[in-house]
Parts: C-alpha cells; sequence; structure tokens
C-alpha cells in the first residue's frame, strides 16, 4: 500500500498543502480538482521533486522521502513530452531499465507491433503516450503517477489508453494515482476519487 | 433572445482576404513610409559607395590585398564563432544544473555581453594580459618575469570576441534550454538519465537547433568587429575590413580605397546573412520561467560549480578591472575638464535621440505588420506587405557601422556639407538605424501575439487607432519597449564605429575621447572614462526599464 501519512508542504507564500492517501496495490485514486489546486505538486512529491516540509510517505510501510528521485519506485505519465521524440521508440523503452529488456515485447504489449525502429518525433500523440506507458512495463515500478495522461488525445484514443491503463495497473498491481480535470477519467478508471481543494484532500461522492 | 445588431455582423462576416483600404489605415501607411524611406537611404548609401568605388575603373587596390583581408578575417570570426559556441554551451549546461544565491545576477551580467561597448571589453584585457597589466605585474614581483606572449595580434582579438559572444551565447542557449518542457526534465531525473544522457538526449538538440542562426549572427559581429581589432589587432595582418576602412578614410585619405573595402564587404556581409534569413532570429528577452530546476548532485555538482566559476570569471575579469582602475584621485580632474563634460553632454544627447528613432520607428513597423491580421489582410497580402516592412530594416544587419558612416561620410560630401557639422545628425540618424534590426526583432513578435490573441475582442468592442494603443497595446508591450530603449541608448552611448568616421577634436563623445585617449598613451584617462562606459550601459539596463517599463509583469501570460 502506498500511503501519505500527514505530508506537509508549502511554496514560499501560498498557502500549504496537507495530505493524507492511501492506494492499494491494483488500485487507481483519482484527484480532480482546479487548475492550480496543487494536483501536480501532489504528484511531485511521490515522486521526489519536491520534499515533504512534515509527514512521511511509505510504501508497504517503507518509508521512501530519502530517496531522490531516481531511485524512487516511481513510473510516471505524463499529459504530453512523455518520450524524447528524436529516439526510437525502442530507445525510449529500455530508458531508465538496468537490465536489458525487450523492448519490442513491451511495445507489442501496448499495440505497437513493429514500431520499435520508429522515431518518437514522427509518432502521433496517442502512439507516443503508448510508447511511454511501454517504458513503464519494462520498468514496471509499483507507484504509477498519471498527471492528466490522456487530456491531449482525441475521444477514441483516449479511451483506447484508458482501457490499456487499466488493464496494466490492474496486471501488475501498481498503485496509481490519476489527477485529471475531466470526469470522464474518473468515471473510466477510478475505483475511488478524492477533491483537492484548499490544499486538502477530501472523499468526493 | 434579441439579435445582433446588423452592423456588427457585417464586421464579423468580412471574407476572409478582403482588400484593405489603405486609405483607410495610417499605421500601415506609416510603417510602409519608414520602411520606404530607411530602404531608399540604404540604396542611397550602397549606391554612393559603389559609385565611389569605381570597380572597374582603377586598379589601385589589388584583388590580392582583398583576398587576404577576406581570409583572415573570415577564420578569426570563425574561430571567434568556435570558441563563443564551446564557452557558451558549456556555461549555459552549467548553469541549468545549478541553483544558486545570485544566479539571477549571473545572468544578468551574461546578458550584458552583446551590448557591452566593445571598447571596453578590450580595454579590459589590456588592463589584466597587456604588457603593463595585471598578470604581467603578478609574473613580475613573484620573479617570473614577463609574460612570454602578447594580448596583441589574433588571440587578443579572439579572447575579445570570446568574452562578448560567449556570454551572448550562454545567454541564448540558457534560454533555450529554459524552453525545455518540464515534463521532459521530470522525467529524465526519475528515469536516472546519467549525466552524459543528459546532455546527448535533452541539451544537446536544443543547443543544435540554436546554432545556425546564433553562429551567423556571432560570425557577422566578428567578421565585421571594429573597436576590438582596432585596440587588440597589432598591426595589419589582423585587419579586419573595418580597421582597414577607418585607416583608408583617418589615415591615407583615401576615400576610393575605402570604397573599394566597403563595397567587398558588403557583398560579402549579405552573402552571409540571405541564407540566414529563413533561419529564427534568436530573441534575447527573458524567456518564460521555468518551474523546475533539475540540479545536479554530489560530485557532478562541485565539478559544475568550478568550470562555472572559472568561466564567469574569465568573461567578467576584464569588467571587474576596469572598475578597479577606473577610479582614482584623478577622476574628478577628469570629469570636471570641459572637454569631458562636452563629450558627456554629446554622447548623453546621441544616445538619447537615437534610441528614441529606433524604438519609434521599430513601433510603428510592429504595428503596421500588426495591422495586417487586424484588417484580415489575405495571406498573398500579408506576405508581400510584410516583405516589404521588414526587407529594408533586415540590409541593415548586413551593414557594419563603418560602412553605413563611410556612405553618410561621402553623401555629405557630394552634397557639399561639411562633414564636421553634419558629424552629429549623422551619428544619431547611424547608430538609430543600426539599432534597428535588433529593436525590430524584440518588438515584433510580442506585438504580433498580441494582435492575434486580442483582434477578435478588439473589433466586437470597436476599440481603434489611440484608444487600442493606449489600452490593448502598450500596457502589455511597455517592458520590451523599455529594453528597446536601452538596447538603443547603450549601442549608441558606446559606438565607435560610426563616430570614428567623424570625430574630430569638437565634435567628440566619450568612445571617440577614450579611444584618442589610448592612442596618446594617456592610459589613466582611457581606464576611467572605460569605467563611465560600463557603469553608463549597465546602469541603463536597470533605469530604462524601471523609468518605463510599468510593473514587471504587466503580461504574465
Ligand atoms: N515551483 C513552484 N514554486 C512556486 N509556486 C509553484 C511552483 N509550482 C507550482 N506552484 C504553484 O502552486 C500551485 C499549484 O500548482 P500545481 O500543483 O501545478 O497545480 P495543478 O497541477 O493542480 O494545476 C499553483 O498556484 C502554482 O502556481
Ligand atoms: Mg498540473
Amino acid at each position: 500500500m502506498l500511503t501519505l501519512n500527514n505530508v506537509q508542504f508549502a511554496y514560499p507564500k501560498t498557502t500549504p498543502y496537507l495530505f493524507n492517501l492511501n492506494v492499494e496495490a491494483g488500485e487507481i485514486i483519482g484527484i480532480a480538482g482546479k487548475s492550480g489546486s496543487g494536483k501536480s505538486t501532489l504528484l511531485d512529491l511521490v515522486a521526489g521533486f519536491q520534499s515533504p516540509q512534515g509527514g512521511e510517505i511509505f510504501l508497504d510501510s517503507q518509508s521512501i522521502d530519502g530517496l531522490a528521485p531516481e531511485a524512487r519506485p516511481v513510473s510516471i505519465l505524463f499529459q504530453k513530452d512523455n518520450v524524447f521524440a528524436h529516439l526510437t521508440a525502442a530507445e525510449n523503452v529500455q530508458l531508465g531499465s538496468a537490465e536489458d529488456i525487450d523492448a519490442a515485447e513491451k511495445l507489442a504489449e501496448v499495440g505497437l507491433t513493429g514500431f520499435e525502429g520508429q522515431k518518437c518525433a514522427s509518432l502521433s500523440g496517442g502512439q507516443q503516450q503508448r510508447v511511454a506507458l511501454a517504458r513503464t512495463l519494462a520498468r514496471n515500478q509499483p507507484i504509477l503517477l498519471l498527471d492528466e495522461p490522456f487530456s491531449a488525445l482525441d475521444g477514441d484514443t483516449a479511451n483506447q489508453m484508458r482501457d490499456l491503463v487499466k488493464q496494466l495497473v490492474i496486471k501488475n498491481k501498481w498503485h496509481a494515482i490519476l489527477v485529471s480535470h475531466h470526469r470522464a477519467d474518473f468515471d473510466a478508471l477510478a475505483n475511488r476519487t478524492m477533491q483537492l481543494e484548499n490544499g486538502q484532500l477530501s472523499e468526493l461522492s | 433572445m434579441p439579435s445582433l445588431p446588423a452592423s456588427s455582423n457585417v464586421k464579423w462576416s468580412r471574407p476572409q482576404g478582403g482588400a484593405i483600404p489603405f486609405w483607410r489605415t495610417p499605421r500601415l501607411l506609416v510603417g510602409l513610409l519608414i520602411a520606404l524611406a530607411v530602404g531608399a537611404l540604404i540604396c542611397e548609401l550602397i549606391a554612393i559607395i559603389w559609385q565611389a568605388a569605381d570597380l572597374f575603373g582603377n586598379e589601385q587596390t589589388t584583388s590580392a590585398n582583398l583576398l587576404h583581408l577576406l581570409r583572415m578575417s573570415a577564420i578569426q570570426a570563425g574561430l571567434s564563432v568556435l570558441l563563443a559556441f564551446i564557452t557558451g554551451g558549456i556555461v549555459a549546461i552549467a548553469l541549468t544544473r545549478l541553483s544558486f544565491f545570485g544566479k539571477p545576477l549571473a545572468l544578468a551580467i551574461l546578458s550584458a555581453g552583446l551590448v557591452l561597448p566593445t571598447l571596453v571589453v578590450a580595454f579590459g584585457l589590456l588592463a589584466i594580459w597587456g604588457r603593463a597589466g595585471l598578470i604581467n605585474d603578478i609574473s613580475q614581483a613573484v620573479g617570473l618575469g614577463k609574460l612570454p606572449f602578447t594580448i596583441f595580434g589574433l588571440q587578443g582579438i579572439l579572447a575579445a570576441h570570446t568574452i562578448l559572444n560567449g556570454s551572448f551565447a550562454a545567454r541564448i542557449f540558457y534560454d533555450r534550454l529554459q524552453a525545455l518542457p518540464t515534463a521532459s526534465l521530470k522525467l529524465g531525473q526519475s528515469l536516472g538519465l546519467s549525466e552524459w544522457q543528459r546532455i546527448r538526449i535533452l541539451d544537446w538538440p536544443v543547443i543544435r537547433s540554436a546554432m545556425p542562426g546564433l553562429g551567423a549572427t556571432i560570425f557577422l559581429m566578428c567578421f565585421t568587429s571594429f573597436s576590438i581589432v582596432l585596440l587588440l589587432g597589432g598591426g595589419p595582418a589582423n585587419a579586419t575590413f573595418e580597421v582597414a576602412i577607418f585607416e583608408a578614410v583617418k589615415l591615407d585619405f583615401d576615400l576610393h580605397r575605402a570604397a573599394i573595402l566597403a563595397a567587398t564587404q558588403l557583398g560579402f556581409c549579405l552573402l552571409i546573412i540571405i541564407p540566414t534569413a529563413g533561419l529564427k532570429s534568436s530573441s534575447v528577452l527573458i524567456g518564460a520561467q521555468q518551474r523546475h530546476v533539475w540540479q545536479a548532485t554530489g560530485w557532478t555538482k562541485w565539478t559544475v560549480a568550478f568550470v562555472l566559476f572559472v568561466l564567469l570569471l574569465a568573461y567578467a575579469s576584464p569588467l571587474l578591472i576596469i572598475l578597479v582602475e577606473g577610479f582614482d584621485v584623478r577622476f574628478f580632474t577628469l570629469v570636471s575638464s570641459t572637454k569631458f563634460i562636452n563629450a558627456l553632454i554629446t554622447s548623453c544627447t546621441i544616445a538619447l535621440a537615437s534610441a528614441s528613432i529606433a524604438l519609434g520607428a521599430a513601433m510603428l513597423l510592429a504595428f503596421a505588420r500588426a495591422e495586417l491580421i487586424y484588417r484580415n489582410a489575405s495571406k498573398a497580402q500579408t506576405s508581400l506587405l510584410r516583405t516589404i516592412i521588414s526587407a529594408p530594416i533586415f540590409a541593415y544587419l548586413a551593414t557594419p557601422a563603418i560602412v553605413l558612416a563611410l556612405g553618410f561620410f561621402l553623401l555629405a560630401r557630394v552634397a557639399g556639407l561639411d562633414t564636421s557639422k553634419v558629424g552629429i545628425y549623422v551619428v544619431i540618424l547611424a547608430n538609430a538605424l543600426l539599432a534597428l534590426p535588433l529593436a525590430n526583432a524584440t518588438l515584433g513578435p510580442p506585438v504580433e501575439k498580441i494582435a492575434n490573441k486580442s483582434y477578435r475582442l478588439v473589433k466586437s468592442l470597436n476599440i481603434h487607432g489611440w484608444r487600442r494603443f493606449r489600452y490593448v497595446e502598450l500596457p502589455l508591450i511597455r517592458k520590451e519597449c523599455a529594453y528597446v530603449f536601452a538596447l538603443g541608448f547603450s549601442y549608441s552611448f558606446g559606438d565607435l564605429g560610426v563616430i570614428a568616421l567623424f570625430g574630430t577634436d569638437e565634435f567628440s563623445t566619450l568612445p571617440w575621447m577614450m579611444y584618442r585617449a589610448l592612442g596618446a598613451y594617456r592610459s589613466n584617462d582611457a581606464a576611467m572614462l572605460a569605467a563611465m562606459l560600463l557603469i553608463v550601459a549597465v546602469l541603463s539596463f536597470y533605469l530604462f526599464p524601471k523609468l518605463l517599463g510599468g510593473r514587471d509583469n504587466a503580461h504574465a501570460q
């Protein structure tokens, strides 16, 4: 279980945040909130780009607070720019994995059979998101942070991507946090949804 | 639900690409007139140089001579570009790895590279590396004797050019690197990319894409370098065309030879500039601030910090020493002399006037182009009119200060005017024209951005003319205007290229006075004048944005 226990944080001269959150393995927790409400900040804390000013973050009762971002058991998917455009799909998949992994196999799992040698710059937005997803598969980290990863995709592509993510989270028992401001994302994916407002999380509906 | 008034319907449904009634678009008219005037002027100047050169009538200046000049200048400029890229790239990359107290100051110093009076940098280098410079003094004091090399020659030119353009390149590279998507940085960090991978995957593509435009700019600046080569060149072996023209006019009074040199150089500059016309201009304004800094850690951090410190010190040391040497007891004697006061007044007048002209012209040109957007001009019309408005300014990018000055000089003589009487007007106008390309590149994009964003609103509210300027445009471009003004001011305040042909004992500016002091081996006076020039340049970038810039985040989008 991923646990945020009274995690406190504030940027200079802004309202402080106080986060309490539990995410079970295989679960996707939705985080709703207005733009600027601090959703990305929450993910930054888990990913290690910001350090909590109080409280602790645990994965299966082990604190991950002291770890540098690259040492954290975390994969991230942003709205865009998830791949390095001038590298091939396979190279992108292999980045950040210690041992040699079979990029082609991972790409096939997200429906991109035969795309290994393609430069990512020549792929569509949806395909790029899948390449990034294949990379999270390759790294297979227990925490998956999703920062509006469907917002830049059109309807059908977004739906396919949602299904794929849901399926992979359950299969690999990832702990996923999904940030979005589209209800549809939560309806399709989230086991539970929390509202982020005034620096605090509260159960939604 | 009440329907919209018919009149507003009519406005909205104007077919895309309708003809523009010129007589009803004063902005467009004014812009076109300015462009035409500026264009006609450069044509006239080129024509007169061409005539004076009389390329086919006279064979005094051998082509071997020209070729030698061309080759040496090109080699010098090429090496300068290389060194600026290397040092600038390293500094920029290092800066993205660290966040430290004083980083904004370091960035400000780097931006100054482009606008520092070149004369000052050359002098600073002399003060450190020259025969009577700091290093030699130290070296002798500890018993090592004289330095085994001299600052005069190619090495001195390259050092000065690297300081000026390396800091400029660093600033441009850094701004571009700052534009890397936050997501890419966070991903790279989270994936644990090594320092080497980070450079190869993230930094290098950005830096490489900035290289062609920046390289062409730096090449031109070094190819046409004047003050630095004049001071540090150490003889004809390393002369540029500028210096050769200056010597032809001032020492030999051989206007014919000067004109041949100018014509050749102009041709060559155009050759360089035309292919780069399509390249993105490298804007020097402070870009959007980026939130995420991927800091280096461990020993990498200390290595990076050390390298950065050494390079920044190398960039800044010639300026620091000027500040140290420039102020001694004789300072007050100098600044209270009539000569100094006259030169100061002349310099200020010239700088204020030419900065105003450059800013005014750049604004009017930008508004004219934006008018095409407001008026919904057709594609064909837009591209034609844009070219007419922009092309003449572009020509000045290829025209070095001395060549322009020579053109005016010849023009004055042809018109029978006394060159010493018209000097001040020429210097004002020439400096304004020389600043125009940069002013235009700075103001153009934001004004067009405003037009693109707000033209629907502006039309539906029927805000026109003065009111549009006052309430829609001005508030959003004040910062850029202030920057352009500061740029124009410090540029003409530090000019030596134009004044070099017109300066006399009576008609003198601070740079001209400094040059004369150096020529007369009054290096104390020169040091004090250099310090003055440096301070004014820095102050203008601090003061004018304060005075004209309005609140800092007038356009926080
Ligand atoms: N590095 C930072 N420094 C200061 N303020 C920040 C920083 N990053 C984000 N903020 C501010 O914190 C608030 C929350 O930002 P963010 O977490 O990105 O919101 P969201 O993702 O919900 O849109 C915003 O007001 C933003 O301007
Ligand atoms: Mg966000």
